[in-house]
């Protein structure tokens, strides 16, 4: 009964400035988190996406998460408010909009949640996006700068932060999709023991988050044609797009390299070769040394790093 | 039991995370920047050096919401826009500062983010003006209390303090110039009278000493006087140059800080011609893309059937053809057959799996040789299409027809 009080009473507290709208939320924070979460246990049961087990709590509490870390700088610009009713009417909205989630039974199991997170990340964070060329092909900084074809400018603009996912961004990824370090160390054996299996698996799954991540909104970064392509590395423009879109759509990513195949001696056609850990600073010393080796033997192919390091 | 172990330890995780936030985005440096309209990225904005930048997007949604992301993802900024209506909003990041503006027509939207470094310099000069302008034009004798408590600004306070100078420093040297006045009067009419009383009077010695001594003690007074006049003078003359050297730099302060304003302002010209310039460029492609369209369309057309060939004549009165003509070609559906052989041991199931992957249909087998047929939407060849099959691992040989020699 006082429980309910006491929330009837945090319900009407009205934030008039920023600064009252900061302090209110963070002092409710958790209050906030179940609020979020409960809204999209709810959605997911009446969509008949829900199942009582702690993959699908995890996943309402991940979303809430996300949608709260959202609407805790939104709502900054929506004073005076009275913050949960605004939260209300900030998921609602959210979940009004077409297609909402990516809801997939498979993303539930470790190894979706982890492509689904690396992904989600992707979306948000450059050096996520960056990441997951590494993570999905094994493919490090200087094979990608070449396969991007990116410019001197462009590869230190892309990748001048790049320590910063090997330090903090992946491990916070790993956390926000509830990766434990058990279930890490279960895929990595996973794909040590049943590697064809688990490549399968992955390219089902990843058709799935990369079609749901990248939006497919026709006015940015969409599906390119061949030919398109071919113009956009040849007239040498549109380096967003090509890290963006890329990184995001595995069809477009080996259209381009098949284009560029000639230039791209020694690196191999992209092929899902999951990394589940960052590229560790010692092996990209070693890759760009042996790189540099190579530039001389024309032809003679490179050996993928992820093969020298597995 | 242990599962709600698990959950409670994630929510904490992720609460922890939220608490976070503030410090996070304090340590951030912001670089670049990202921006998402309708949680899509559209582009970077570049926040590095003193320059303004600017992002301009349009599209034919309406727009949403936007957001402004670090290059690690970290959400700095978001907005969301009303159906049709204008919506602007300014986030700072530090030091700096950003403006978000959305406007949302009935056929579209458009969002435009400039960032400019280091912010409020541009504000702050331009107040300082202002007051300046607003100052002089009063003569400086009025203080304009609404920018005082505007602005507490040093510099400004520097421009306030000017004019009161300027009156404290004609006082000064009003009151000197009576007092050099004062002393010259005193000093001739002494002289006048000790020779007066010394010239005409041949009185005896007795007295002499004494007028002579009463004549050095005034002499004495009068140079003490003096010497205090002439420190005094010193003293007035020192102060009159403090004032007129503090004025002086007041002077250079304004005459540096109009320089600034006019260069600011020559930038901000070249600026907005640029924008002016970038506007027109925009037009162009704009126009240009949309030539493209009525020239592709045209090409996508079907022929006429008067036009037996499809050569010459329909592309002559072509605009430019920018895009390749092959790809009209492409564009369409090309429906074609072909047949494919696959490597020994290869299950029934993974060929399926591969044929329905190229959208294909499949047609009879011979000897191990699969008849397949398939359209190719992307503008892609054929040998194209047939070098990207043979990657597949499971495909053998490829052939366009079974009475040849197989290509591979
Ligand atoms: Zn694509």
């Amino acid at each position: 009964m006082a429980e309910r009080q006491v929330l009837s009473t945090k319900l009407s507290i009205l934030a008039t400035s920023v600064d009252e709208f900061d302090c209110l939320v963070a002092e409710t924070l958790p209050d906030l988190l179940d609020r979020a979460t409960d809204h999209l246990r709810r959605f997911l049961r009446e969509t008949g996406q829900w199942a009582d087990d702690i993959s699908h709590e995890k996943l309402a509490l991940r979303w809430g998460y996300e949608l709260l870390e959202r609407f805790l700088v939104w709502g900054r610009n929506e004073v005076p408010c009275r913050p949960y009713f605004l939260l209300d009417s900030f998921i609602a909205r959210y979940l009004s909009q077409p297609e909402p989630f990516c809801y997939h039974k498979d993303l539930l199991t470790p190894l979706g949640r982890f492509l689904d997170g690396v992904t989600a990340r992707a979306v948000l964070s450059r050096d996520a996006l960056m990441a997951l060329f590494y993570h999905l092909y094994g493919f490090g900084q200087g094979q990608v700068v070449r396969i991007l074809d990116l410019g001197p400018t462009e590869s230190q603009r892309v990748y001048k932060n790049f320590e910063r996912w090997r330090r903090a961004g992946w491990q916070r990824a790993m956390i926000e999709s509830g990766m434990t370090d058990s279930e890490l160390l279960q895929i990595e054996d996973q794909k040590r023991r049943h590697s064809e299996q688990i490549i399968a698996e992955a390219d089902r799954l990843l058709r799935a988050v990369q079609d749901h991540y990248r939006k497919s909104e026709p006015d940015h970064f969409r599906c390119l044609t061949r030919q398109q392509w071919a113009h956009m590395f040849q007239e040498g423009y549109g380096y967003d797009y090509r890290v963006w879109h890329l990184a995001l759509c595995r069809e477009c990513l080996v259209v381009t390299y098949d284009l560029r195949q000639d230039g791209l001696a020694g690196i191999p056609a992209p092929r899902i070769d999951l990394q589940f850990r960052p590229l560790s600073k010692g092996r990209i010393v070693s890759f760009i040394m042996k790189y540099r080796e190579d530039g001389n033997g024309a032809g003679r192919p490179t050996q993928r790093l992820s093969r020298t390091s597995a | 039991m242990e599962q709600d172990g698990q959950l409670s330890a994630y929510r904490e995780h992720l609460l922890d995370a939220l608490r976070d936030l503030p410090e996070r985005r304090r340590g951030e440096s912001s670089g670049s920047l990202q921006v998402f309209v309708n949680q899509e990225c559209v582009g970077t904005v570049d926040c590095e050096g003193t320059s303004t930048t600017l992002l301009s997007v349009s599209q034919q949604q309406p727009v949403r919401e936007v957001e402004i992301r670090t290059a690690a993802g970290l959400l700095v900024g978001s907005l969301s826009a009303q159906e049709v209506g204008m919506k602007v909003a300014r986030f700072s990041l530090g030091t700096e500062a950003l403006e978000v503006s959305v406007q949302n027509r009935s056929d579209g939207g458009s969002v435009r983010v400039t960032y400019r470094a280091p912010a409020l310099l541009w504000d702050r000069v331009q107040n300082m003006a202002m007051a300046m302008v607003r100052g002089f034009g009063r003569r400086g004798t009025r203080v304009l209390p609404e920018h005082v408590s505007l602005t507490p600004a040093p510099s400004l306070l520097l421009n306030h303090a000017w004019p009161k100078l300027a009156v404290v420093a004609q006082i000064v040297l009003a009151s000197a110039v009576v007092l050099l006045v004062v002393d010259r009067l005193t000093d001739r009419f002494g002289t006048e009278s000790t020779v007066a009383q010394v010239a005409p009077n041949s009185e005896p010695s007795v007295i002499k000493p004494t007028i002579l001594e009463e004549a050095l003690a005034r002499q004495e007074q009068r140079l003490l006087k003096l010497t205090q006049t002439q420190e005094a003078a010193v003293q007035t003359l020192k102060a009159q140059q403090r004032e007129i050297g503090r004025l002086h730099r007041a002077v250079v302060e304004r005459e540096r800080m109009r320089d600034q304003l006019q260069r600011l302002t020559a930038a901000k010209e070249a600026l907005s011609r640029d924008v002016a310039l970038l506007e027109v460029r925009n037009r162009e492609l704009e126009h240009g893309l949309k030539e493209q369209a009525v020239a592709l369309a045209k090409v996508l057309l079907p022929q006429p059937p008067d036009k037996p060939t499809a050569g010459g004549g329909s592309e002559a009165t072509l605009p430019p053809p920018i895009q390749p003509p092959q790809m009209a070609e492409v564009r369409r559906e090309n429906p074609f057959t072909f047949w494919v052989s696959f490597q020994d041991g290869t299950s029934e199931e993974s060929i399926e799996h591969l044929i329905h992957e190229i959208h294909g249909r499949r047609g009879p087998t011979s000897a191990g040789w699969y008849n397949v047929e398939v359209n190719l939407p992307q503008p892609q060849t054929q040998d194209g299409f047939f070098e990207s099959l043979k990657k597949t691992k499971i495909v053998k040989a490829i052939a366009t027809s079974l009475n040849t020699t197989p290509g591979q």
